[in-house]
């Protein structure tokens, strides 16, 4: 399923770009009403915090009394309109203290996550970027560091620096450091590995602006989210630091120190406890929640992206379909598939268009395209593993099932004995902490109710078909022990262990080397023979397709352009974009001037032109092409079939 | 003639499994004894499979990782003896292209931002300068000026090739390293990239290591080949003595394993 996810995000990616070429650089006001509109729990924590400062900053005007004013007198009264919330065992009066209050908290936790910024995301991201000894010792002391409560270790701090409201945020602020650090660490580890970072290097920028200029803005994002869940941390370290009468001073007023009050008198005046109690899980709240939104809206965990196209009505109320009359031979039928995804700007768009297509028993069809031709989502609705996000209409027809609208356990039990699936990293479709054997052995128990030993002697045959040497000994490896190639003969062996009639490969030669990548084709082949069994084999490489496919199937812009044997397609081509392609294939030839180029990219799918989707880029475009839609006519999507004569040379 | 960039007897061993205790850890031979020259001018194509190391070759004569033994001397000078700080004019004279333009480029920086910082760093120009020079790289990639101030993003694959060339050519240099340059595009602009590759070597009088697995694309760039596997090389010659008349085994395995356009001819003949 997590390569079902993948596939989602290639797909919608194009419209992530276009989001951001939408919302550049907006204007500041501009800015803040969309963050609104999107983030609203993020706008409305932004502004708690906006609240919380002004009150702290404010408290001294606010607060109808000075916090630290005694009046015996009116010790331990309960709220009234003099004193709102009452008053303390020295007749001080709590909403005051409250207020005053939030100035220490505010003042403690911004100053201790202030630091923790200055000196663990420097000293963080120099540690990783320098990696080696560095990294290994400075690690070794953050564990020991970290090895000590981090309440015992201000409690040291505290000691050796005396009390005092500087002196606890900068206990508060060496732990938070610490924190800072390895988290900081840890992003510069992963973000040392893009190419951008050597590129600076060779590019001669120094270390600090590499450090602070190229990686600091890219790791920005979770630094904020962490420092804000540290402020709310804070906020609970320094307040029990109070609670047990550390830390601050007796005269500064702070909920910590007010809790400790409330205990005292817990029976005779509960009340006490309150206010201080609230506060403190009120500011811990908001700034965990802040943390929480903020993760959301820089890291791109975008809601809209979610939303469903509704489905359209006339698709949803009509008749059931019935399956096609299906000769003997024919194992799958494609008919009028249209997939669509919404944009995040809200614009639906169809990323596949009226594709129709049979596969039939032994026979291997190359679906072939650049990428944003559609051919994987092709695949993945064959598979019925089309999306959430993705509303289509036809019918992909295996035998009496459409996969397309049937409930996803009915389209469950034909994956396996009917249809497979093998996709292009088979390193990462293997779980890791797993052996082999035991992702092979399991589904093969429940699939075909077989006892252990038999699946385990079954499994163990079929590695041995798809040529894998040692496989009795091999199925106790884990994924990270095989090779690519192996990896993906195992992943074969897969899907094949139910004997399917189809098979859905979604490049899966792409990830492996040129003498590797031969292999697995042979044997993709041998075995469609040996099964009897259709093979859909997605790919880009037009090599791959004369190599190992009868048929094949051109994609461009989400619609088939031209159908027909590969001998007949790759000899002479009857559409202008097969034939551009080939032409522009890299031939293992000897260099013969400049090589044939196809001008432009692939449109976007929210871009793509009315008429034929190739006449801007086509060298035999005319006028009629761009005028309306073109349809598929005896195999070919292309207004100029009949006069063209398009010969591939030698 | 001298070479521009020599690299003799190149050895680079990792550490795998890091141990704090010296001499505990395991290690792993990327690249064994590797020796080719490069002339100014000439296109060198490095070619292998995955774990041949080649990538680390061309990293490095990219002072991005550190050989454990040999010598790589460019222009005359020994750019292993160079200690921990790289001089300016060597990054000036040796540039790179890498495979994945959407991870090379920073995502945070606009395409102009990224052509400045490199060309300031440089030649130190007065601001109306930079920017002129970072319109007049655009324009030799073959990009409209208006795409200066767009973020990477906001470019197809292609494009964002493009600017990670521009910005390899902004210091002026010698030796281009190329890893890889295509393998992430498709097949309608690999070729575009790959003319444009060629237009700028035969203008700049540029040198270049062009490091791919894909045969096909090597021959159309390179004046040599070296064939690398597991970490040695296996043969080197001229480009078109490699693909015609292969002499390792390894060599003729390769090229047999490149899937042909007109396989179909063979297996028709076969069925038949």
């Amino acid at each position: 399923m997590t390569l079902a996810a993948e596939e989602t995000e290639s797909v919608i990616s194009p419209a992530g770009r276009q989001l951001r070429q939408g919302n550049k650089a907006p204007r500041p006001a501009r800015r803040w009403m969309t963050l609104i509109r999107r983030e609203p729990l993020a706008a409305a924590c932004l502004a708690g915090i906006a609240l919380l400062v002004l009150i702290a900053l404010l408290a001294p005007a606010l607060a109808p009394y000075d916090p630290n004013n005694n009046d015996v007198l009116n010790r331990l009264k309960g709220p009234s309109a003099t004193f709102w919330l009452g008053t303390d065992e020295l007749g001080r009066d709590l909403f005051s203290r409250l207020l005053y209050g939030a100035r220490t908290a505010v003042e403690t936790s911004f100053q201790s996550v202030g630091m923790a910024l200055l000196i663990g995301v420097p000293l963080g991201l120099l540690i990783g970027y320098l990696g080696g000894w560095w990294d290994r010792v400075a690690m070794r002391v953050t564990d020991i560091a970290q090895s000590i409560p981090s309440l015992i270790f201000a409690f040291a701090v505290i000691a050796i620096l005396g009390r005092g409201v500087n002196q606890t945020a900068i206990a508060v602020g060496i732990v938070f450091s610490i924190i800072m650090l390895r988290i900081a660490r840890g992003l510069m580890l992963r973000e040392r590995e893009l190419l951008y970072v050597d590129a600076a290097r060779v590019g001669g920028l120094s270390t600090p602006r590499i450090l602070f200029r190229e990686i600091l803005p890219n790791v920005a994002g979770p630094l904020i989210v962490e420092a804000a869940l540290l402020l709310g941390s804070a906020i609970m370290l320094i307040t029990m630091l109070s609670f047990l009468g550390l830390g601050l001073e007796a005269s500064t007023p702070d909920w910590g120190s007010m809790l400790d009050e409330a205990r005292k008198y817990q029976v005779l005046h509960p009340f006490m406890a309150l206010p201080p109690g609230l506060a403190i899980m009120a500011a811990v709240l908001l700034f965990n929640f802040t943390g929480d939104s903020l993760r959301d809206a820089l890291m791109g965990r975008r809601r809209v992206a979610h939303r469903k196209l509704r489905q359209d009505r006339r698709a949803r109320n009509a008749p059931k379909a019935k399956a096609p009359v299906q000769d003997a031979d024919t194992v799958l039928t494609v008919q009028g598939l249209r997939v669509s995804y919404l944009s995040e700007s809200g614009k639906p768009m169809e990323v596949l268009s009226d594709i129709s297509l049979d596969l039939h028993r032994g026979e291997t069809v190359g679906l072939v395209g650049e990428s944003g031709s559609g051919k994987s989502t092709t695949g993945m609705a064959m598979v019925g593993l089309l999306p959430d996000t993705a509303s289509s209409s036809g019918h992909v027809w295996l035998g009496d099932t459409d996969m397309l609208t049937a409930p996803a356990a009915e389209a469950a039990k034909r994956r396996g004995p009917e249809i497979a699936m093998v996709f292009q990293d088979p390193i990462g479709s293997l779980s890791p902490v797993h052996t082999v054997g035991q992702q092979l052995i399991e589904p093969m128990q429940h699939h075909l109710g077989l006892g252990k030993e038999e699946a385990t002697r079954r499994v163990i045959e079929l590695l041995e078909m798809v040529g894998i040497p040692n496989a009795a000994q091999r199925i106790n490896d884990y994924p990270h022990q095989f090779s690519g190639g192996m990896a993906q003969r195992a992943m074969i062996a897969m899907a094949l262990s139910c004997r399917p009639k189809m098979l859905v490969a979604d490049e899966p030669t792409s990830a492996l080397d040129v003498t590797v990548q031969a292999q697995v084709l042979k044997l993709l082949g041998r075995l469609s023979t040996e099964f009897d069994m259709a093979v859909l084999l997605v790919t880009h490489d037009l090599g791959v397709v004369s190599e190992a496919c009868d048929r094949v199937v051109v994609m461009y812009a989400g619609e088939i352009v031209e159908v027909g044997k590969v001998a007949d397609v790759l000899a002479k081509p009857r559409h202008p974009y097969t034939y551009a392609l080939l032409k522009a294939t890299p031939r293992n030839e000897a260099p013969a001037g400049r090589l044939p180029t196809i001008p432009g990219t692939v449109p976007p799918p929210w871009d793509f032109p009315r008429g034929c989707r190739f006449a801007p880029r086509c060298a035999f475009v005319k006028e009629a092409c761009t005028i309306a839609p073109v349809a598929l006519v005896d195999g070919v999507r292309c207004v100029r079939a009949g006069e063209l004569s398009l010969e591939v040379g030698a | 003639m001298t070479a521009l960039l020599q690299v003799k007897d190149l050895a680079i061993t990792y550490r795998t499994g890091g141990s704090i205790i010296p001499g505990r850890s395991r290690t792993f031979d990327a690249v064994k004894g590797v020796s080719f020259d490069i002339a100014a001018g000439q296109g060198l194509g490095l070619v292998g499979e995955s774990g041949s190391g080649k990538t680390t070759v061309g990293r490095a004569i990219l002072r991005l990782v550190k050989p454990s033994r040999g010598s790589i001397k460019f222009d005359g000078q020994e750019v292993t003896a160079f200690g921990s700080n790289t001089p300016l004019s060597f990054r000036r004279d040796v540039q790179v292209v890498f495979q994945d333009p959407r991870s090379s480029l920073n995502p945070r920086r606009t395409i102009r931002d990224t052509l400045a910082q490199v060309i300031k760093r440089h030649f130190d120009t007065p601001d109306d300068e930079t920017q002129r020079r970072a319109a007049e790289l655009l324009d030799k990639v073959q990009l409209p000026s208006y795409h200066l101030d767009r973020y990477p993003s906001e470019l197809s694959g292609g494009q964002q090739q493009r600017v990670a060339i521009a910005r390899a050519l902004a210091p002026q240099p010698r030796l281009l390293v190329c890893d890889e340059p295509v393998s992430a595009l498709d097949v309608s602009t690999q070729s575009q990239i790959l003319n444009l590759l060629s237009d700028l070597r035969r203008d700049l009088n540029l040198a270049y290591l062009f490091i791919s697995h894909d045969l096909a694309v090597v021959r159309q760039v390179s004046d040599f080949v070296v064939v690398m596997h597991r970490g040695a090389i296996v043969e080197q010659g001229p480009c078109e003595t490699i693909y015609t008349e292969p002499q390792a085994d390894y060599t003729k395995l390769l090229l047999s394993s490149v899937p042909a356009l007109d396989a179909w001819k063979r297996r028709a003949g076969l069925n038949a």
